[in-house]
């Protein structure tokens, strides 16, 4: 291609209407002129003044503005002109190291900042939660409670044995703590076959009928029913609730999704990290101690789960939850040293609790 | 892009460059995949961060490798703008969330507010999403270029939300016969405020092209699902399959004896259920796939049909095939190279729409000047939240 045909490709743009002009670029000094085909010139820029908007490596052309007033556009194509040009002001020949470098600049800026906006909303909701928990009235966490547990009992078969009823909520009056017994405690056993309790903000704690069945004898039971209510006295489903169902909303944000859930499913899916299970341990060693039952039931029960677990059920099982069962045995076991105390029901008792399901 | 040289001894300006108007993109591949490998690998190490960044360089690239009569487009859009306009979106839902919450633990039991609030939360979300549309089309007409002269777009993108969730529900209640219409004069209103420097958009589109199209679209989905019905009874009856069935059907099934027999049966043609099951299933997908492609072609022409751009009037070679081909041939890159394939999608794509658009014409240049149309500050927000982000 010659130069000339090359040349009257190149072509100006001022920013005020959408002509196309065709153009013969001259550089004067450090001043670019740019002319018509008829040798007027346009426009002239400082070449100090310009920068590169873009290259086009398919046609080799280059389009320019000028910092002070980026409106106007100008496009060359490689000519004696335009290298006359990236030789006078070398800086626009580097113009797309320039760029990466600033985008890096601001981009690393940004990020810098969102890492820490994340951080900051990440350890404020975990550790702001627990507070939140805390503060939450117990009237509050009573009504939402009361709403999930009614939300269970709406798709579950409840368990209604009479004596058994009434052995295991004599048992769960025996473990209460003193300072969470300002509001009623109610366990309900649900035929569910899958090995699983968990407790409800507001003294409520479900058991399945699995884990009684689980259950060798009604130490483990009342080490279970004692774990949960170490979780109750901390507050812990509350915390929980928050924590996942605030978090969730998050996540879906991120993802897309709406931030609706399934609030009674959620209950059950509820995870407590090992430092809070830890705690629970801990107190429901001290509740059991102080109720004077056999405080190796919660340790013999997690050897017993650690082994065997059975799937084929849309509810997840205790252990599925409860992570690190092999540590948290040993520690419960040792936190317990001895064994002391009577067993927590009487045969005829646990035989009621063991047909709840069943009886009348 | 191939600006054709000027004839030999010609100089007038308006004669040195090609006189049809036309859409042409010249990416290429190579650089798509350096783009956008790049921007993954970023997106990475930032934990997602620099998508914004991302997104915008990827713009850029298109942008300029897509020009209208010689003359390419440019993106001014930055990263920036993009992120402010999420925070602002992250902003409202932490504070939506945490209301949300609130009254969900202040509420007393069975009190409707907190199911009130949930139903008024996505309401809201659905208002908000067509508002987001609305703006992210005005955000991306201001930071487009075109011959030194920028695009804007008038109107209010909270009325055009609220226009849109009337129209959805009037659609929802006449069972979506209403759709098409609907759609249309959503678009109309889109295009019409639609500028490009002081020249205007403009559509007055019909629908009636729509309807017929829609109606064609219903037929094929019932009476192609009727034949495959109709054609997996015939291959279970052959098989012998469906009478002992009905004869168990028939029988008593609350019996545990009946119910071991059913299982039995089920077990047996195992395979014949699979194969008819995705038979069943591909069938009415490919139904689905061209009941739409037809209206959607038939909604391109009419919307090339009736749309003009200051002295510019279009036409498109767009075909049912074509756009299948398009699609399938998408879908199948993208899953099989498990979307690392995206620059090859993007590519077609673009030179899809560039071959099938025809620009009919002459751009007097010197009637377009520039107008000062507001300008929005911040990016896409909540499209960004919802946008699958191909572009």
């Amino acid at each position: 291609m010659s130069i000339e045909s090359t040349a009257t490709r190149d072509r100006f743009f001022d920013g005020r209407n959408a002509v196309r002009r065709a153009v013969l670029p001259q550089l004067i000094g450090r001043t670019l002129s740019i002319n018509d085909p008829e040798g007027r010139a346009v426009a002239r820029w400082d070449t100090a003044d310009m920068t590169v908007v873009d290259q086009n490596k398919a046609n080799g052309s280059m389009v320019f503005t000028i910092a002070s007033d980026p409106k106007p556009r100008l496009v060359l194509f490689d000519s004696p002109q335009r290298a006359a040009l990236l030789a006078a002001e070398p800086r626009l020949r580097r113009w797309r190291r320039h760029r990466a470098r600033h985008g890096m600049a601001v981009g690393l800026a940004w990020t810098l900042f969102g890492v820490a906006l994340a951080a900051l909303l990440y350890f404020g909701w975990r550790d702001g939660s627990a507070w939140v928990a805390d503060s939450v009235p117990r009237k509050w966490e009573k009504n939402l409670g009361d709403r999930v547990r009614g939300a269970m009992l709406d798709g579950l078969y409840g368990c209604e044995g009479k004596d058994g009823k009434a052995a295991i909520e004599s048992l769960g009056r025996k473990l209460l703590p003193e300072s969470i017994a300002d509001l009623p405690l109610t366990i309900d056993v649900v035929r569910v076959k899958q090995v699983n309790a968990f407790a409800l903000p507001g003294n409520h704690i479900f058991v399945f009928s699995g884990l009684i069945e689980k259950a060798k004898n009604p130490d483990e039971l009342a080490g279970v029913l004692a774990h949960e209510m170490g979780h109750l006295e901390l507050r812990h489903p509350t915390r929980g609730m928050i924590q996942q169902m605030g978090l969730s909303a998050v996540i879906s944000l991120m993802f897309g999704g709406n931030a609706a859930g399934d609030i009674a499913y959620l209950a059950t899916t509820l995870s407590y990290t090992r430092d809070m299970e830890r705690e629970a341990d801990t107190r429901a060693i001290a509740l059991l101690q102080r109720a004077k039952i056999h405080t190796n039931g919660l340790a013999s029960f997690f050897r017993a789960l650690k082994d065997d677990k059975d799937g084929d059920s849309p509810w997840p099982d205790w252990l599925s939850t409860h992570p690190g069962l092999k540590e948290r045995a040993e520690t419960a076991e040792k936190a317990a040293q001895t064994n002391d105390g009577t067993p927590a029901l009487t045969d005829a008792e646990w035989r009621a609790v063991q047909g709840m399901c069943t009886a009348p | 892009m191939t600006v054709q040289s000027p004839a030999t001894g010609q100089s007038a300006p308006s004669q040195q460059f090609a006189p049809r108007e036309q859409f042409t993109y010249d990416g290429r591949l190579g650089e798509l995949f350096g783009i956008f490998f790049t921007n993954l690998l970023f997106s990475i190490i930032t934990l997602g961060f620099y998508r914004f960044w991302a997104k915008t360089r990827m713009r850029r690239y298109i942008w300029s490798r897509v020009s209208l009569n010689g003359d390419a487009f440019e993106y001014t859009g930055t990263g920036g703008e993009l992120l402010i306009g999420f925070l602002i979106v992250v902003g409202f839902f932490i504070v939506a969330t945490v209301l949300k919450t609130v009254l969900d633990l202040a509420a007393p039991p069975d009190s409707p507010i907190p199911a009130l609030a949930t139903v008024l939360f996505a309401l809201i979300i659905v208002y908000l999403v067509f508002v987001a549309r609305y703006a992210a089309q005005r955000y991306r007409l201001t930071r487009t270029l075109w011959r030194g002269i920028r695009g804007g777009m008038t109107g209010s993108a909270w009325a055009w939300g609220f226009k849109a969730m009337l129209l959805g529900v009037l659609t929802a209640i006449t069972l979506g016969f209403a759709g098409p219409w609907a759609q249309m004069r959503l678009l109309d209103d889109r295009v019409n405020n639609s500028y490009f420097g002081d020249a205007k958009a403009s559509m007055h589109s019909s629908s009636g092209p729509l309807y017929v199209a829609f109606l064609i679209g219903l037929a094929i989905n019932l009476i192609g699902s009727f034949v495959i019905i109709a054609l997996c009874g015939v291959i279970a009856g052959g098989s012998g399959f469906l009478s002992e069935f009905l004869t168990l059907a028939g029988q008593n099934t609350d019996t545990e004896e009946a119910r071991r027999q059913m299982d039995e049966l089920m077990k047996q043609h195992l395979g014949l259920l699979i194969g008819l099951g995705v038979f069943f299933y591909l069938s009415v997908i490919v139904l689905g796939i061209v009941a739409f492609a037809q209206y959607y072609v038939a909604m391109l022409r009419e919307i090339a049909n009736k749309l003009t751009m200051a002295e510019l009037r279009f036409g498109t070679t767009v075909t049912i095939g074509r756009i299948i081909g398009l699609a399938l041939v998408n879908i199948l890159v993208y899953l099989l190279t498990f979307g690392l394939g995206l620059p090859v999608v993007i590519h077609r794509s673009l030179r899809f729409i560039t071959n099938n658009i025809q620009v009919y014409g002459e751009i007097e240049g010197s009637q377009i000047t520039h107008a000062d149309l507001p300008r929005p500050r911040y990016g896409e927000g909540l499209l960004e939240a919802f946008d699958p982000g191909l572009f």
